[in-house]
């Protein structure tokens, strides 16, 4: 399928086009599950919270109450969000699943592939300190990251989504990116 | 000419929520101040990090989203 805007995708699935819908996940799956799985910080409550995700996502087009305002991303991880909120609110607690070993599971990561074991053990490394960085980072310093970096909403998004000023989420967002620095050099983490 | 100076507008200007009238006076001025400039490299290579975390959902769960979706009354949940 060419290149086509989201809502022209959301319209064409509203016409019983299943395929634009299939096109829209495609599209969109890894920054959504992304931002979901960081506010969860549980790969199989995350699967769960996705799913549940596009079935309301599924739902309200079908019902005809999308309203075509801010990007469909944007849109999607709030629901993803608000399930997540009401999800945690029921539990009151945080969720963690380990393996055999007694290791989280949130802890796997997915890795690129890469020819040479020293530079995937290396990625991995990273990857692993950088998500644990952002995991624990202020709540408000990490919605704000979470939503402009997967979510892709604007800083004026974020801040009625938020409550707060635009000054005030561009401020968690500064902090937020200065703290994962600071960490990384302390932890002698170098990016490439 | 104003002089930039200010955090929150570099971070705006790499997300392209700047008018573009100082857009253009930000990049002209990167030309102009290096300490800007290296200022602002320092925040892309802190904000292209986080490019480092990428998780996709399973295939398990697209086949369970595209299932509900094909169904033609979507209140109907099947197991």
């Amino acid at each position: 399928m060419q290149k086509i805007s989201d809502n022209d995708l959301v319209k064409l699935f509203q016409n019983e086009n299943n395929a634009a819908l299939e096109e829209l996940i495609k599209r969109h799956k890894k920054s959504i599950f992304t931002a979901i799985y960081l506010l969860v910080k549980n790969r199989t409550l995350a699967e769960d919270i996705f799913q549940e995700t596009f079935i309301k996502i599924i739902q309200t087009l079908r019902n005809g109450n999308y309203n075509e305002e801010g990007k469909f991303v944007g849109w999607a991880v709030r629901v993803a969000r608000n399930l997540t909120i009401d999800y945690l609110r029921k539990i009151n607690k945080d969720v963690t699943i380990t393996d055999s070993q007694g290791n989280d599971i949130f802890s796997y990561l997915v890795i690129a592939e890469t020819h040479n074991k020293e530079e995937q053990l290396i990625q991995y490394q990273t990857e692993q300190q950088i998500k644990k960085l952002v995991l624990n980072l202020p709540e408000d310093q990490k919605i704000v990251v979470i939503l402009r970096h997967w979510a892709n909403l604007s800083f004026k998004e974020i801040a009625e989504q938020t409550g707060v000023s635009v000054n005030t989420a561009l401020g968690r967002m500064r902090y937020a990116l200065a703290n994962i620095r600071k960490q990384l050099e302390e932890n002698k983490v170098f990016l490439h | 000419m104003t002089k930039l100076y200010n955090q929150n507008e570099l971070l705006s200007y790499y997300y392209g929520e700047l008018d573009p009238s100082r857009a253009k006076a930000i990049a002209n001025q990167f030309l102009q101040d290096q300490a800007l400039w290296q200022a602002y490299t320092e925040l892309v290579q802190e904000i292209t990090c986080l490019n480092a975390i990428s998780e996709s959902p399973s295939d398990t769960s697209m086949a369970i989203v595209m299932e509900f979706a094909k169904q033609k009354n979507p209140n109907l949940l099947t197991q």
